[in-house]
């Protein structure tokens, strides 16, 4: 089976019966690539946590239903602030479960980052009976451990999309309050006194790399761990970095996602200063990418979670194959540091589709980054047109923040999680509260409702700030 | 398929002034910039000075930098609602401006390398990655995937040691690190290109790049340097080496029982992300007729990282006119108390 006949559609019967005699998992038709050696990558486990659902299930059930993510934050509202909503996760079961890492850390982005791997990695077991195999159909409260069965042999990593974490905001102004002085700040003193306020779990786990290392504890996983930190970019990138290790044959599995808490103060108002916040509309109507009355976008919060591995490999451990990773580009857009260039993501949907070794007119969908900034949906949409041409206006392309706000180092995962979801149910969610297209923004963005497609090829954007761009192709098994 | 590199050293920031004259960056850029990523870019740009040919469309750039940035006073007084130039508290409000839009976008650690990308032109494969002496790791072999993969036909890889950060200090007063070595502000730039013996490139070559988890004992990772490098790297092995050691666990066992070593951190200090791309800048000129460097690192939180230089497979030199690898090392870093610039 190679990419090509994947690419004509000669799939209806991948599984084991079609693995005699097949060179299942060498690519020989692997777009611009001549190594036969490198491996088909799929994608056996998904998980994520996001505003509008616990799973990758109800989060993309929701998702189809349109449903709407973003609340009021009433402290925020209370306090006078100009940002007044967001994509809050507010659901206490998820908490009240991994309470341990809530109160050690004090970092929600770890719980979600645990509930999107513990459902990746249950999905993800296969078929093939392995050491602990009886006693997890046998015992509901299987372990950690025992879930991550399918990632305990061989090579692996864990790829993250994570940024730096931020301190409660109170705890900062105690910290500061006893090293400040009416001219300013005592860095002496700052250094002395102030850490006291952070308990050494809490300092650690503001260390990007922080979320990765306590998964691989978590699950009792080895292998390499890795945090990218690119921004809006870093979920994309990380799922990308593991694509490449795995596609050629360094590792025989990867975890890759991200997870984000973007809601605090601090991450706030700096955005609301930049302009690229959305004021003054009623929470279900704040986040209008792609619509005339676009002001910005909305902060939010999440995980998702995805296992990859040779199809080879996952074939003959009985997993079934979600989705098919054929491809990923990134790069930087020389622009300006708050500036978002079409030139970007139109390279790097241009390598991932040369990557693939896909046409054009083979993509099928488009899950778009689509921000609801008055710069980025118009500068995405040119990229599209760019590059497509005629084709463009055929494909549809949908937001998935519309209904879930901007989750930054985290929205790629979720967003893929969102793409692997429409290929294996041939349905694209809609782009919420697009009721009057923006005026540069005249492609087919799904604004309907859901929508049933048969989809082959799928492309997943993320455009970075200051430019730090990527796309991941997904592509059915 | 090998890798052949050079590399370029930066020492510290005397002052944010050195770098606020750069005619490069306006008056609006300088409210992005703290140091970690002045640091970056200089060196970048010094690195670039030796590459006139270097596609830098085409080029991969990762970078390895520590936690994102953030400045503590005016933090402080957006907490307390101080303004700058006042001792009276003002509402909330008025306090909004004083975190400055800056405020957020230097706390996404990906904005050194958008610098890199505005002022430089690299518009190539790209990636950040945070973090300790991991994040270096993970710069290199991403680095070395984006030119296997085709992505890209040469990667730079960019890493920055900035102590300037309330996180890094908290690590090392908490006792994270190794008390014998205090963070050390340094940058440094390696080119990677894709090579083979009939290039004529003489630069030396990155022959293993790996990662152990931690407790791996040093013989298992010597054996899989050696089946990667084909060099053998072992003790009783006959063909001689180097090994550079930057050692922030001091009661990790990987550090006992190695002769010879050079202990990197000790003499310059704790260089974090820029740890092992600066071992294998140091290796790279001590690398002589068929010397293999090895280059082993603990990191704070366990996991190891190794590394193997070798010469260019073309270079011949007199034995006798070799510098002992010691005293190469002292003399590079004693130096490097304020690091020399461009080594190459």
């Amino acid at each position: 089976m190679t990419h090509k006949e994947i690419n004509e559609g000669n799939y209806p019967n991948v599984g084991r019966d079609t693995l005699e005699g097949a060179n299942i998992g060498r690519m020989s038709n692997r777009g611009r690539f001549s190594d036969n050696t490198r491996q088909i990558v799929a994608v056996t486990g998904i998980g994520a946590v996001t505003p509008v659902g616990a799973t990758s299930a109800a989060s993309f059930e929701a998702m189809c239903r349109g449903e709407n993510g973003i609340r009021d934050i009433p402290k925020w509202k209370d306090a006078g602030f100009p940002i007044t909503v967001g994509g809050a996760i507010n659901n206490n079961d998820l908490f009240d479960r991994e309470r341990e890492i809530a109160d050690a850390f004090q970092s929600r982005k770890a719980v979600f980052a645990v509930a999107a791997l513990d459902e990746a990695l249950k999905m993800a077991r296969g078929k093939t009976p392995t050491r602990k195999d009886s006693d997890m159909n046998e015992n509901a409260n299987a372990t950690p451990d025992s879930r991550a069965e399918a990632c305990r042999e061989g090579r692996g990593g864990i790829f993250m999309g994570v940024e730096t974490g931020r301190i409660d905001i109170q705890k900062l102004f105690d910290m500061f309050r006893i090293s400040g002085t009416r001219k300013g700040l005592d860095l002496k003193a700052f250094g002395e006194k102030s850490f006291q306020y952070l308990t050494p779990f809490e300092a650690v786990s503001k260390q990007p790399y922080f979320i990765p290392s306590l998964l691989a504890r978590r699950f009792g996983l080895r292998g390499e761990i890795r945090a990218i930190s690119n921004a809006c970019s870093s979920a994309n990138q990380a799922i990308g970095e593991g694509f490449r290790k795995v596609a050629s044959g360094a590792l025989d599995w990867a975890i890759v996602g991200g997870a984000d808490d973007m809601l605090d103060e601090y991450m706030a108002i700096g955005f609301h200063l930049l302009g690229a916040l959305s004021t003054g509309l009623p929470a279900d109507a704040s986040s209008r990418p792609f619509d005339a009355g676009h002001r910005g976008f909305v902060l939010g919060e999440g995980a998702g979670m995805l296992v990859i591995e040779p199809l080879e490999r996952a074939l003959e451990r009985g997993a079934e194959p979600l989705a098919l990773i054929a491809g990923y580009g990134s790069g930087a857009s020389a622009g300006k540091i708050t500036e978002t260039s079409w030139e970007g993501i139109h390279q790097t949907m241009s390598a991932a589709v040369s990557e693939a070794g896909v046409a054009l007119e083979d993509i099928d969908y488009i899950n778009a980054h689509g921000t609801g900034t008055p710069m980025n949906d118009p500068a995405e949409t040119l990229a599209i047109k760019h590059l497509f041409g005629d084709h463009a206006a055929n494909i549809p392309v949908s937001s998935t923040k519309s209904m879930i706000g901007h989750l930054i180092a985290a929205a790629g995962a979720v967003e893929a999680v969102v793409c692997i979801e429409s290929i294996r149910h041939g349905m694209i969610h809609p782009t919420r509260n697009l009721v009057r297209k923006d005026a540069a923004c005249d492609l087919d963005y799904v604004a309907e409702g859901a929508r049933r497609k048969i989809l082959r090829n799928v492309l997943s954007n993320s455009l970075g700030f200051a430019g730090i761009n990527s796309t991941v192709l997904f592509q059915r098994p | 398929m090998s890798i052949s590199f050079h590399s370029c050293i930066r020492r510290p920031l005397k002052a944010m002034d050195d770098w606020r004259s750069w005619p490069d960056f306006t008056p609006k850029d300088l409210k992005f910039l703290d140091r970690q990523t002045a640091l970056l870019y200089l060196t970048t740009h010094d690195l670039l000075a030796n590459c006139p040919d270097l596609d830098r469309a085409r080029s991969a750039v990762h970078a390895a930098v520590g936690p994102a940035r953030t400045d503590p006073d005016a933090m402080y007084r957006w907490a307390a609602r101080i303004p700058p130039d006042s001792a009276e508290p003002v509402t909330q409000a008025q306090s909004l401006p004083m975190i400055q839009p800056a405020g957020a976008i230097g706390l996404l650690p990906n904005t050194p390398l958008s610098w890199l990308s505005i002022k430089l032109g690299l518009t190539g494969d790209c990636g950040v990655w945070a973090g300790f002496e991991d994040a270096g790791f993970a710069a290199l072999s991403a680095a070395r995937d984006a030119i296997s993969c085709e992505a890209a036909s040469q990667a730079l890889v960019a890493a920055v040691s900035s102590p300037d950060n309330y996180f890094v200090l908290d690590g090392f007063k908490r006792g994270f690190h190794s008390p014998i070595c205090a963070p050390v502000e340094i940058g440094v730039a390696l080119h990677l290109r894709c090579t083979n013996s009939a290039s004529g490139d003489v630069s030396p070559r990155i022959n293993a790049l790996a990662a152990f988890p931690s407790g791996t004992s040093v013989e298992t990772v010597l054996d899989i340097i050696t089946k990667q490098s084909l060099c053998d790297l072992h003790e009783n092995s006959a063909s001689q080496k180097t090994l550079l050691l930057t050692p922030l666990n001091p009661q990790n066992a990987i550090i006992d029982g190695i002769d010879g070593r050079a202990d990197l951190s000790g003499r310059i200090g704790a260089s974090m992300p820029a740890a092992l791309p600066l071992a294998i800048s140091f290796a790279g000129q001590c690398v002589f007729g068929k010397n293999p460097v090895a280059i082993i690192i603990a990191a704070p939180f366990g996991s190891i990282y190794a590394a193997v230089v070798t010469p260019a497979p073309l270079l011949s030199v007199d034995p006798k006119s070799w510098p002992a690898p010691l005293s190469m090392v002292s003399e590079v870093t004693s130096a490097n108390a304020s690091c020399s610039g461009n080594k190459q």
